[in-house]
């Protein structure tokens, strides 16, 4: 089927369309800069970098110290303790508007944190007995890191 | 003293060219070691799968792990991805702004 030319606007007149995305661009702004995406926190910033720094210490501690020091049921107050930690960053992310990447990078976060603490715990009926696997804490240390790393990146690229 | 749209269209495209071509190669430099990264992990967690280091629930774990921090790597990248096209709205309408305000005789834009 021909489209008649008058419909096709677009293709025939890009310097209207260029117009009219200065329109929109101008009416989305109002006079200002245009905002796509949060402004920049650094009190966000800084408690990432906190979180990064304590979950590597915990994994290192992890690999360095034996026995019962590294076991799930002497460290299990961590899990509770370090998402209440990442649920208070991501509530001051929501916050802001036009942020969801950052509040779903700590929802992601959570979802880690529950997953290294279902490979922290022990069987069933042992679970205070389990241990992480030594040659796999490098690994869930690296992860971690990069997924601080990443969240700290997003934030940062955020400054103006 | 209004102005054509030729003689604002090419001083907008070439500042929005420029500050995408920045921005983007920024984006691109981020993701390129994040993803060998993301790589070379994978290759280690498959290496302890296969060597019984870790049980299965301890695997499942790790895997997920992965998955989440994969996709956290490319929401920072879809950000900056963002940050570029809001710079790059933003270098055309400055590289206008002049001509549009003057226009119209008070800031718009």
């Amino acid at each position: 089927m021909t489209i008649p030319n008058r419909v096709r606007p677009a293709r025939r007149h890009p310097q209207v369309m260029a117009l009219v995305f200065v329109a929109l661009a101008v009416m989305s702004a109002g006079g200002c800069a245009v905002r796509l995406i949060s402004d920049y926190d650094e009190q966000i910033d800084r408690s990432a970098s906190e979180l990064q720094k304590e979950m590597d210490g915990f994994l290192t501690q992890m690999e360095i110290e034996e026995g019962e020091a590294v076991t799930y049921g002497a460290n299990r107050g961590f899990y509770p303790y370090y998402a209440l930690e990442v649920r208070a960053v991501r509530v001051r992310a929501q916050a802001h508007p036009q942020n969801e990447r950052s509040v779903a990078q700590y929802g992601l976060m959570l979802d880690s944190l529950a997953e290294l603490e279902e490979a922290h715990r022990g069987d069933e009926g042992f679970e205070d007995e389990g241990t992480l696997p030594l040659e796999a804490i490098p690994v869930f240390r690296d992860l971690f890191n990069q997924a601080w790393a990443a969240i700290i990146h997003l934030e940062v690229a955020k400054k103006r | 003293m209004p102005f054509t749209v030729a003689e604002i269209v090419k001083p907008m495209m070439a500042a929005a060219q420029e500050s995408l071509a920045k921005d983007w190669g920024q984006a691109k430099d981020y993701a390129r070691p994040e993803l060998k990264r993301l790589a070379t992990s994978l290759a280690d967690i498959a290496k302890l799968i296969a060597a019984d280091k870790v049980n299965r629930r301890q695997a499942k774990a790790l895997l997920r792990i992965h998955r989440n921090t994969t996709l956290t790597v490319l929401l920072t990248v879809e950000g900056l991805g963002v940050v570029a096209v809001e710079d790059a709205i933003n270098a055309a309408l400055g590289a206008v702004r002049d001509v549009v305000n003057t226009a119209v005789g008070f800031r718009l834009v």
